[in-house]
């Protein structure tokens, strides 16, 4: 019999490596949603298209398949009862990320050459946010980004990029906000914290931001401790957590990830210690199996995900077309957690129509027309904006709203506090409106 | 500092306990059967499942018992039914552990689904070492790992089928020519193989999140482990496991864990380079 030499064995293991790394690329194919059927377009009726880059598969499709549902759901009702935008009906084009920057480049790219789409709604993951701002600006197409990271309307956006909802730098202002109007340092949280973070981009603007506002809140920093993407045992970072902590500020992305933080900080008993974060660290994952290791966590959220604290007409009816229960799961899968993010793609579609509506917009040509009139645009509370009345902030194409700050008590997420819009403004860091506008 | 690189130095081992059990399965594979099973890390997944599922339904100790006995006979079966055949090629082999590895790894999603799943704590103490909490489940992982490796160690060196294993690893025509039933020697190795996987799979799935890729990592960490140790040797395994466990544990302490990663490959590289064979391996 021939025996398998070293050398032969380690070519084998190179090859293993490389055939888990395509098979795992496969694993994209999985749970591919089929294109929706879209109106066939009569000659004199061009389609407006919509593209959608979402990450539908990898480490953030748990948001990305949530955010489909709602771009597919809104652009339907566009085309039915409103009769399209202009009286032209709405095309949709989804294109997978596969939450991978370099994918998502390659994506923006196809959907504005390719497709010739007409607005672009961006992916969750900050860094695809960052990386696409610039083609954003050489393509020519309006781009509106779902990541959070503060960067994407400072120092990395341009003309081009919209973002149609809060960012860490506006979130972490409400927070402090609402934090120091009602004296929850003295009487919740205490003056020494500890801020964990996932190690990329997102994590680090919630790291930055919220060290930049302890000075204000009067608290003391003592430790910021780095978690790498994909942790799967939290042990060894939450261990460096020094006693004398107070509180804990963190941030983790990912159903797998979340639980398994917080679970492990409950097993540690760091539940204990007050803990601060952004509704981002528990989307898609079933809080209610989590409900022992969050009691006591304080949740900053852009939507009241617990409806019998806070509803409207508004938010029943768009709760209504996504299928969803007053606890924002899966009406008719209570296992499921909708991720509460899902609300932004939907008011970014009817910004658009909006803004599409009020300019006349025909086509590609009016793409200056278009963007001037976004800049500064205001929107008032309604079924397109259930979230409540917002600006999009002309200088940085930086969207204002209300937030609240919530907290899990007897096992459910209570909202506390409605933070207003004021609490979360900030100077304007940058002027895109200076910068020229190009037809494409 | 110190205080922090005896959690370090604690939580190294812990790895290092578990990796062994799932290095040493692989290399006790590749050593007799000259087979290099893709599939292995699947079969910690496997045990992880059952640790998961018992958690759930039943008693988690119980699942400590259950799952190596059916992984491995699960093991039994696949090296009779499946690889018994083709045993001699060693490239075909390995496309089949390939094809086995997705054929789990896909039903495991289909069955179980890909929501990741965590396994309660089975010993929710917790002991003070130097001003750090630390969960007492944790020694008892090394305490159960340390007595199956010493039984393990018995197996082969104390009885007659692990002498006859050993004969088998050393020279296959040899052995078969002084009478030893080479084919019952595989099955029984491949089988030994399998469900110390899935003891480390049930040991793990309380520390780590059940979820059905994990198999992956398993598979990745334990060829560098087996690259560092030594092809086929179990003892050299074993070091390289605890020393893999130890770096990685040791550097996250000053820095980020992608670092501690970089290192353990570092080493990986540096033995290639200095001693081909591996730290404690015999050559071929």
């Amino acid at each position: 019999m021939r025996k398998m030499d070293r050398r032969e064995f380690i070519k084998v293991v190179g090859a293993i490596g490389a055939s888990a790394f395509i098979g795992s690329s496969f694993l994209g194919c999985v749970q591919r949603p089929t294109p929706t059927p879209t109106p066939t377009p009569t000659p004199e009726k061009k389609p407006i298209i919509l593209g959608h880059q979402a990450d539908l598969t990898g480490f953030l499709a748990f948001w990305g398949k949530w955010h489909d549902k709602a771009a597919r759901v809104a652009i339907d009702l566009i085309n039915e009862k409103y009769d399209g935008i202009n009286g032209r009906p709405v095309q949709y084009v989804v294109e997978d990320t596969e939450s991978k920057v370099d994918v998502a480049t390659q994506k923006l790219r196809k959907l504005a050459l390719e497709d010739k789409v007409d607005y672009v709604l961006g992916a969750v993951h900050s860094g695809i946010g960052i990386a696409c701002a610039p083609i954003a600006k050489e393509l020519r197409v309006p781009y509106s980004p779902k990541g959070h990271a503060t960067a994407i309307t400072t120092t990395k956006g341009n003309r081009y990029v919209f973002r149609m909802m809060t960012n860490v730098k506006s979130e972490v202002r409400a927070m402090a906000n609402a934090i120091k109007e009602n004296n929850l340092i003295k009487d919740v949280f205490g003056k020494k914290w500890v801020i964990l973070y996932v190690d990329y981009s997102f994590g680090w603007s919630h790291r930055d931001e919220f060290s930049a506002v302890a000075e204000e809140l009067g608290i003391e920093i003592l430790d910021k401790i780095a978690i790498p993407p994909k942790t799967k045992d939290f042990v060894p970072y939450l261990t460096k957590i020094p006693e004398e902590t107070d509180a804990i500020y963190y941030l983790m992305v990912g159903p797998a990830e979340s639980s398994g933080m917080n679970m492990q900080m409950h097993e540690l008993g760091l539940t204990d210690k007050p803990r601060l974060t952004s509704i981002a660290s528990i989307e898609g994952i079933n809080v209610d199996d989590l409900a022992d290791a969050l009691e006591g966590t304080w949740i900053h959220e852009l939507m009241p995900k617990n409806a019998e604290d806070f509803d409207t007409p508004y938010y029943k009816e768009f709760r209504k077309y996504l299928g969803l229960d007053d606890y924002g799961r899966d009406a008719s899968d209570p296992k499921n957690h909708a991720t509460m993010k899902t609300l932004m793609v939907w008011e970014d579609i009817f910004l658009f129509k909006e803004i599409a509506e009020k300019v006349d917009y025909k086509g590609r040509e009016d793409l200056p027309k278009l963007i001037k009139a976004m800049e500064g645009a205001e929107m008032k509370e309604s079924l397109e904006h259930p979230q409540g009345d917002k600006i999009m902030r002309a200088e940085d194409h930086q969207m204002f709203t209300r937030t609240w700050l919530s907290v899990f008590e007897n096992k459910k997420l209570r909202v506390k506090y409605e933070i207003p819009m004021e609490g979360s403004i900030y100077t304007p860091p940058v002027d895109y409106t200076q910068e020229e506008l190009l037809p494409p | 500092v110190f205080e922090q690189l005896v959690v370090g130095m604690l939580n190294g081992f812990v790895w290092g306990m578990i990796a062994a059990l799932i290095a040493i399965g692989l290399t006790l594979v590749f050593g007799v059967l000259r087979i290099v099973n893709a599939a292995h890390g699947e079969f910690y997944l496997l045990g992880a499942l059952i640790a998961w599922l018992f958690s759930l339904k039943f008693n988690f100790w119980a699942a400590l018992f259950v799952a190596p006995l059916i992984v491995g006979f699960a093991g039994i079966a696949i090296e009779r039914g499946i690889l018994r055949p083709i045993e001699d090629n060693p490239i075909i082999t390995l496309i089949v552990t390939l094809g086995l590895m997705l054929i789990i790894q896909q039903s495991a999603l289909i069955i179980f689904g890909g929501a990741p799943q965590r396994v309660k704590l089975p010993i929710p103490d917790l002991i003070q070492i130097f001003g750090y909490t630390y969960p007492v489940y944790r020694f008892v992982v090394t305490i159960i790992a340390g007595i199956v490796l010493i039984l393990l160690w018995i197996f082969l060196y104390k009885t007659n089928l692990g002498m006859l294993a050993r004969a088998s690893q050393a020279d296959r025509e040899l052995a078969m020519m002084m009478g030893v039933d080479v084919n019952y020697v595989y099955m029984i190795t491949f089988g030994i193989g399998a469900a110390l996987a899935a003891l480390a799979g049930v040991l793990a799935a309380p520390i780590v999140t059940v979820f059905f890729l994990m198999g992956i990592d398993a598979l990745i960490l334990s060829f560098i482990i087996t690259i560092v140790g030594g092809l086929g040797s179990v003892k050299g395994t074993f070091l390289a496991a605890i020393l893999i466990g130890e770096v990685e544990g040791i550097v996250s302490v000053f820095a980020s864990p992608i670092i501690a990663r970089v290192v353990s490959l570092l080493i990986l590289c540096v033995v290639l380079v200095i001693k081909p064979t591996g730290m404690w391996g015999e050559g071929d």
